[in-house]
């Protein structure tokens, strides 16, 4: 029996011990199932034991899924897109599916996305913009899309956009620490030093796989040397 | 010694600070949240935070093991050392054979220099391992070792910080020998031509450090990476090590240029002879992650100080209390701190190198003159001193000296193909049109291995 299965044999039999399903939620979100994750996470949201699952469930709900209700079609046609774009190498007919997905729903935000993220692979970067400010228009809550759109826009040199787009990632999520890298490459860059160095710390913090961060952190202060008393200790 | 208790020591190995542990359910349920925040201020970096919810859970419980255990990691890691060893004391006075206590005093005994009673502590973990483990790691033979170091991780780390140990204290030999007989390193393996190929490719920074560690363990003979290994560990601090390392890497070196090149490195970079104890060292190491990382002006000051108490002849912490002057705004401060690094050690090339640019942003420029010269004739190839010397040269009048100084440092960069372009075109200028009213730039781009930092 699958993960998901479970999850939601447990949703319908015990609720009370249903808990998985706030990350099997965001799991089903990744693979384009927004319905199955509305649907889960609500569960979540009014039914969970844990006010903590409650709140991260709602959370989840406003800046990882979309905020209507999405007819099966326009999904159906994104999770096509995105099949065509990831795993087929087909960029050009996963934009046809997306344009479609969109026309099923404008109110759907992914595709909108995702044709972003179609010209930044083809290094259309200003249209890809384009499309993750649609996305943002449809639906402002969108957390990838608005992490998308500082990517774009510091790529276009537009670091002031593309510093208020990240703030509005971190605004949603303060702990993303890809958000707080990309601030410190960018306050870096723009020849803030200190603060570039601090953003970039609490992102290796949040998450110590981020290695470009961790090297150039080392380069700058020497190595994390409170870990141990010997260079082999430390490491 | 069981997988249980391997499963406890490992994250003791990987992280100095390690809270939560299996054997928690017979304690105070109190100490559970209390030291659960203590886990999570330390990992979103909020140090300072970390140790005093640590002191309040060991106040709090003053029973539990995990809770003094937390309170003694997390003053250790913040360099308060006296704390961290009352503390250490009283956990291991409540569970003595606790093998994840066990390891972590073997590690503070080491940071604090008292490198007899660390080995004896990790004598008594590798007592606490099944009879066959230990005749295993004793007795099998070489070619055995590795199976058994990679089905015991905590046999693996032994060797390691046993290694580390003999190192510092200077056997180097015996070092060597262990090395070998626990296969960490094998006979006819070329680790410095390996190390050497990391840091020509730019390979991850720990990735190189290690392959230059095997190579020193290894190969004996390798001048050039026992050289890069000891400047290696000089920048990073590790200066007692450094210093071992710099020494090998010149006696064993054949050429008489390298010869010279490490006994000047030795006498200022190093500090010549001067010694600088193991708990010296590690407060300083500590000091500098807490100003430069956690921006803890407080609490780096007093690790500095205590430093500077225990190690008065060590220049480096006095430029870092001169750069925490500078932060605070009291330049003339910053100035005394840099003449008594001098007054400490005369041959520090940094400090004099840090006193002129100090003059020179005071605008003390005779002054400044003099230290920077004393940097470049202490350190030829220093490109970056060179530049902020031609800078305080030209804002004297002295063009022909700017330029021919400008040029020698150009130059320099240029064999490292780094690129000055401001200073190029400052040149292009003043080459074209003669002095103007504005100062040459002088960037300090890091250019070689062993001279960067402080």
């Amino acid at each position: 029996m699958s993960g998901e299965t479970g999850g939601l044999l447990a949703m319908m039999l015990e609720p009370e011990r249903a808990d998985c399903l706030a990350w099997l939620s965001e799991r089903l979100a990744d693979d384009g199932l927004a319905r199955l994750g509305r649907l889960t996470l609500r569960d979540r949201a009014e039914r969970s034991p844990r006010p903590e699952i409650r709140a991260q469930a709602e959370w989840v709900l406003r800046c990882r899924l979309p905020d209507n209700e999405i007819p099966k079609l326009a999904e159906s046609r994104n999770v096509t897109g995105g099949r065509l774009q990831n795993h087929k190498d087909k960029p050009t007919e996963a934009l046809a599916a997306y344009t479609k997905a969109i026309a099923a729903d404008p109110m759907f935000s992914w595709p909108y996305n995702n044709i972003g993220r179609l010209y930044l692979g083809w290094n259309d970067v200003a249209r890809a913009l384009t499309w993750f400010t649609k996305a943002l228009e449809v639906n402002p809550n969108h957390l990838r899309a608005q992490f998308n759109q500082g990517f774009a826009a510091a790529r276009l040199g537009r670091y002031d956009e593309a510093f208020a787009a990240y703030n509005c990632v971190l605004t949603m999520n303060p702990t993303d620490a890809h958000a707080h890298a990309h601030v410190g490459w960018l306050v870096l860059k723009v020849g803030r030093q200190s603060d570039g160095l601090r953003e970039l710390q609490v992102a290796v913090r949040l998450e110590p796989g981020l290695d470009d961060a961790r090297r150039f952190l080392d380069a700058q202060y020497g190595r994390e040397a409170r870990r141990g008393p010997t260079p082999f200790s430390a490491r | 010694m069981t997988i249980r208790t391997v499963r406890a020591i490992a994250p003791a190995i990987t992280l100095t600070l390690c809270i939560a542990s299996v054997d928690a359910a017979q304690e105070r349920p109190a100490t559970g949240s209390d030291l659960d925040r203590v886990q999570a201020a330390f990992q979103a970096g909020r140090y300072t935070e970390a140790l005093s919810l640590a002191r309040r859970a060991a106040n709090a419980a003053p029973t539990s093991m995990r809770a003094q255990t937390a309170r003694a990691g997390m003053a250790e890691f913040m360099g308060e050392f006296d704390e961290a060893r009352t503390y250490y004391d009283r956990a291991a006075a409540l569970a003595p054979d606790d093998p994840e206590l066990i390891y972590r005093t073997a590690s503070f005994a080491v940071r604090v220099g008292d490198y007899d009673r660390a080995l004896a502590q990790l004598d008594r973990l590798l007592a606490l391992h099944p009879a066959h483990v230990r005749w295993l790691f004793q007795w099998a033979p070489t070619s055995m070792q590795p199976a058994l170091l990679r089905d015991h991780p905590s046999l693996e780390h032994i060797v390691q910080i046993r290694l580390d140990i003999l190192t510092e204290k200077g056997d180097l030999a015996q070092a060597r020998q262990l090395a070998r007989s626990y296969a960490i390193v094998k006979p006819g393996a070329n680790y410095c031509g390996e190390a050497q190929a990391k840091s020509r490719v730019g390979a991850e920074r720990e990735d190189t450090f290690q392959a230059f560690r095997l190579a020193t363990l290894g190969q004996p003979e390798a001048a050039d990476c026992i050289w890069w290994y000891g400047q290696w560990l000089s920048d990073e601090g590790y200066v007692r090590l450094g210093r071992l390392m710099v020494i090998e890497g010149t006696r064993v070196t054949a050429s008489a240029a390298n010869k010279e090149s490490g006994a000047r490195y030795l006498k200022i970079r190093l500090g010549g002879h001067r010694e600088v104890s193991k708990r010296a060292e590690q407060l300083f190491l500590i000091a500098r992650q807490r100003y430069l990382r956690d921006g803890d002006i407080d609490g780096a000051t007093r690790l500095f100080d205590e430093t500077i108490r225990l190690a008065p002849t060590f220049a480096r912490p006095y430029s870092y209390r001169a750069a925490i002057a500078v932060e605070l705004g009291d330049r003339e401060a910053a100035l005394g701190w840099l003449l008594r690094g001098l007054q400490a050690d005369p041959d520090s090339w940094r400090t004099h190198r840090n006193l002129g640019k100090l003059l020179s942003d005071l605008e003390r420029y005779p002054e400044a003159e003099m230290h920077l010269r004393k940097t470049v004739q202490l350190f030829g190839d220093d490109a970056g001193g060179r530049l902020a010397l031609a800078r305080v040269l030209y804002a004297q009048g002295k063009y022909e000296d700017f330029a021919k100084e400008a040029r020698i440092a150009l130059a320099f960069f240029a064999t490292g193909k780094v690129s000055v372009p401001e200073v190029q075109n400052f040149l292009v200028k003043f080459d074209r049109w003669g002095p103007g009213p504005v100062l040459p730039p002088a960037p300090d781009p890091r250019a070689i291995l062993g001279w960067n930092y402080d």
